[in-house]
């Protein structure tokens, strides 16, 4: 499958049109939806959509009609998915090219984008400035055109707060659902794994989408270089000398970021900005598959 | 090393201001915005903008820069010979060799041979020297004064001379570059004295004779009783020597017919064709007393050939001698006399060789006058106690090695620009990124 590069996508004026572009590509490979139901209730029969659970086929009308439906379940219909986009000032970075913001906004998209056409309901969540900010989650294009609109006009700023986002959005979800935090998760870690644990102990399907960029990988200087916290303003000095040191400390993170959320039962995935973003969730949707 | 322009090492100064920029164009270290500094940890890492220049190898650049063109800005010159310090001393010293020198001396001895005996004196007493016998003093001059010029010491001019009038004056002195000493030292010659007698080389091309033959008597070939009879010749000018046994070396020979070896040289000798031969045998047909002691002669019984030397007068040929080159010796000339020794015939040939072969005098030689003392010590100076700075007769070779010195330092220059502006180029794209990033921010 060939994919636009991130820099192209994120290019994209239209997050719509560019969730759209990132969502075709998925489709393209045919792969399975993201967003499971848990009702076994059954409501009725639709046709068969790409993406939709093999489980949920109905053989027997295929035998007597040689077509394909998906038998729907009262949970499937309405599974509700709370997108937590992390709007923090750090997620800001790269200043040129794709940043890791645009890259959350366009997956964050792409994602609602997704579940809206397989007629879930999805909301989103975020943090405006100390204020929590959201939109709850419903069903419908005319809910995702405003969603999305809502997400383009989302900028990176301050802090946030993810355990306090995670735990908003779990109650805003009346039944159990789906919650898909898309953040670099540098606030908090603890705080964020006990809320991420509590949502998913409670039945929510929980994802974490860590977002970061290759250059804050290592130390993307030589020399000497003073570094100013995105979201604190603190400063500090960073020679090259440090970089081995740097590197350890942040594989360290990821590797506790990965061994945690596993342990905790939460699907997790690492998405880096220089990947085009319809092969990041390709191989989120594979795992979840 | 020395250097030509060493007033331009005041300009090694210069090399403060790459440094003074560095320096001061420290700026504190650049900022960068950066997600997270939680990965970063306790620093030590000390603020060095205050105590570490920027770019430390761009400035050494910079500074190999100016250094090297101040060095090719003095000058720089390699000394070539002997040691630099201010005790060594070079001499050229120049022996007169022209004609009044072959003149005696009030001990006897000739000048020639005092000067080059006090020429050794003072070769002996330098550093380094070279004597040279010249006929022409001021056409040596300058090429001594370029040898001086390539020694990168101390110089001086020594002249061996009688200093006669002419031979040498003011001006010529005056083209010696004053940073070498000129030194005159006079051989005393009787001004009365002929030219004393002694072994002069043939072919002597530093002298001013004209004669390719230095002046010494012809080898006699005659037979033994016949020396009384040859000192008995009446002779207008010359006396005659002994009949000497014959030496191969001998340019000139003259044969007698009572000689034992007359014939048999006569048989075995070849037509001349040296030049000098053919220059001699020209002279003595046109010497005069020759060709009246020829008048008086009687014809003889030699026959005409083509070597023959023949006095031809409107009625009488008379073969007066004949001239060949005796085997074996391509360089002597035997000329054969028709009349006995003795007679007068024989004594006008023998004095017509020996006026034929002697050198003749220049013009100026004729002025046994000589450069009085008062003049000749106004002339003189010691040497300088700098180092020659420049060459001034001419030395292409001095000013040439100095020359690509210098090349090579400006081609140093060239190089290190060049790799300047590398420097200043080559940053990492991701760090001028960074740092625009940074600005816009």
């Amino acid at each position: 499958m060939s994919a636009l590069s991130p820099e192209v996508v994120a290019a994209i004026d239209d997050l719509e049109l560019a969730a759209r572009i990132v969502v075709e590509g998925l489709r393209t490979g045919g792969h399975r939806s993201p967003f499971h139901g848990y009702s076994t209730e059954f409501r009725q029969h639709r046709p068969y959509r790409a993406g939709d659970d093999l489980k949920h086929l109905d053989w027997k009308v295929y035998a007597r009609s040689d077509r394909l439906y998906t038998r729907q379940f009262r949970e499937t219909t309405n599974l509700s998915v709370m997108i937590a986009l992390d709007t923090s000032a750090s997620m800001d970075f790269p200043a040129t090219g794709t940043s890791k913001f645009r890259y959350a906004q366009i997956v964050a998209a792409a994602l609602a984008y997704l579940a809206s056409d397989q007629g879930h309901a999805v909301g989103i969540m975020t943090m405006e400035g100390e204020r929590l900010s959201y939109g709850a989650a419903r069903a419908g294009r005319v809910h995702l055109r405003s969603l999305l609109a809502h997400l383009d006009r989302l900028a990176p700023a301050g802090r946030w707060d993810p355990a306090r986002v995670v735990e908003r959005a779990a109650r805003l979800l009346r039944r159990r659902g789906m919650i898909i935090v898309i953040s670099d998760f540098y606030d908090d870690d603890d705080a964020t794994q006990r809320a991420l644990r509590r949502v998913a102990q409670r039945g929510h399907d929980v994802a974490m989408l860590q977002v970061l960029s290759r250059d804050e990988l290592d130390l993307p200087f030589t020399g000497q270089m003073e570094l100013e916290d995105a979201e604190s303003g603190a400063r500090r000095l960073a020679d090259t000398a440090m970089a081995a040191a740097y590197q350890s400390a942040v594989d360290g993170f990821l590797a506790r970021c990965r061994t945690d959320a596993r342990a905790a039962g939460i699907d997790y995935n690492l998405m880096m900005t220089d990947v085009a973003p319809q092969l990041a969730l390709r191989d989120f949707l594979v795992r979840r598959a | 090393m020395s250097w030509d322009n060493g007033a331009a090492w005041l300009g090694i100064g210069f090399i403060a201001l790459p440094i003074l920029i560095h320096l001061l164009g420290r700026r504190p270290a650049r900022v960068l915005r950066f997600p997270t500094l939680r990965f970063l940890g306790a620093t030590t890492v000390l603020p060095l903008r205050r105590t570490r220049v920027q770019d430390p190898l761009l400035l050494a650049v910079r500074i190999g820069i100016l250094g090297a063109a101040v060095a090719a800005f003095a000058g720089p010159r390699l000394d070539e010979g002997g040691a630099a310090d201010i005790g060594s001393t070079a001499r050229v010293i120049l022996v007169d060799t022209s004609r009044s020198m072959l003149r005696a001396t009030p001990t006897g001895a000739r000048a020639i041979d005092v000067a080059h005996q006090r020429a050794d004196s003072f070769a002996r007493g330098a550093t380094i020297a070279t004597t040279l016998d010249v006929g022409d003093l001021p056409r040596a001059l300058p090429g001594a004064s370029a040898w001086l010029a390539r020694q990168g010491m101390r110089g001086e001019v020594v002249i061996v001379s009688d200093f006669s009038v002419l031979a040498v004056d003011s001006a010529d002195v005056a083209l010696i570059p004053e940073q070498f000493g000129v030194r005159l030292s006079r051989v005393a010659v009787s001004t009365d004295s002929a030219t004393a007698p002694g072994p002069a080389a043939a072919g002597d091309a530093t002298s001013d004779a004209i004669s390719p033959v230095g002046s010494h008597a012809p080898t006699l070939f005659a037979a033994a009783g016949d020396s009384a009879r040859l000192r008995a010749t009446r002779s207008a000018a010359e006396s005659l020597v002994p009949i000497a046994p014959p030496a191969i070396s001998d340019s000139i020979a003259i044969a007698f017919p009572s000689s034992a070896q007359f014939e048999a040289l006569r048989r075995a000798s070849a037509p001349p064709r040296t030049a000098w031969m053919v220059d001699l045998v020209a002279r003595l047909r046109r010497d005069s007393l020759l060709v009246d002691a020829a008048w008086l002669a009687p014809p003889d019984s030699l026959a005409r050939s083509a070597r023959t030397l023949a006095v031809a007068f409107a009625t009488n040929d008379h073969v007066v001698v004949d001239a060949g080159v005796a085997p074996g010796a391509s360089s002597r000339l035997v000329l054969f006399a028709a009349a006995p020794p003795g007679s007068v015939l024989a004594a006008a040939l023998v004095a017509a060789t020996r006026r034929a072969t002697a050198p003749i005098a220049a013009p100026w030689e004729a002025d046994r006058r000589v450069i009085d003392d008062r003049r000749l010590a106004a002339w003189q100076r010691p040497p300088s106690t700098e180092r020659p700075s420049s060459v001034r007769h001419g030395d292409a070779d001095a000013s040439m090695g100095s020359s690509r010195l210098t090349r090579a330092l400006w081609g140093l220059v060239l190089l290190l620009l060049g790799l300047e502006t590398w420097l200043r180029r080559d940053r990492p794209r991701r760090m001028q990124t960074l740092i625009a990033d940074d600005r816009a921010a």
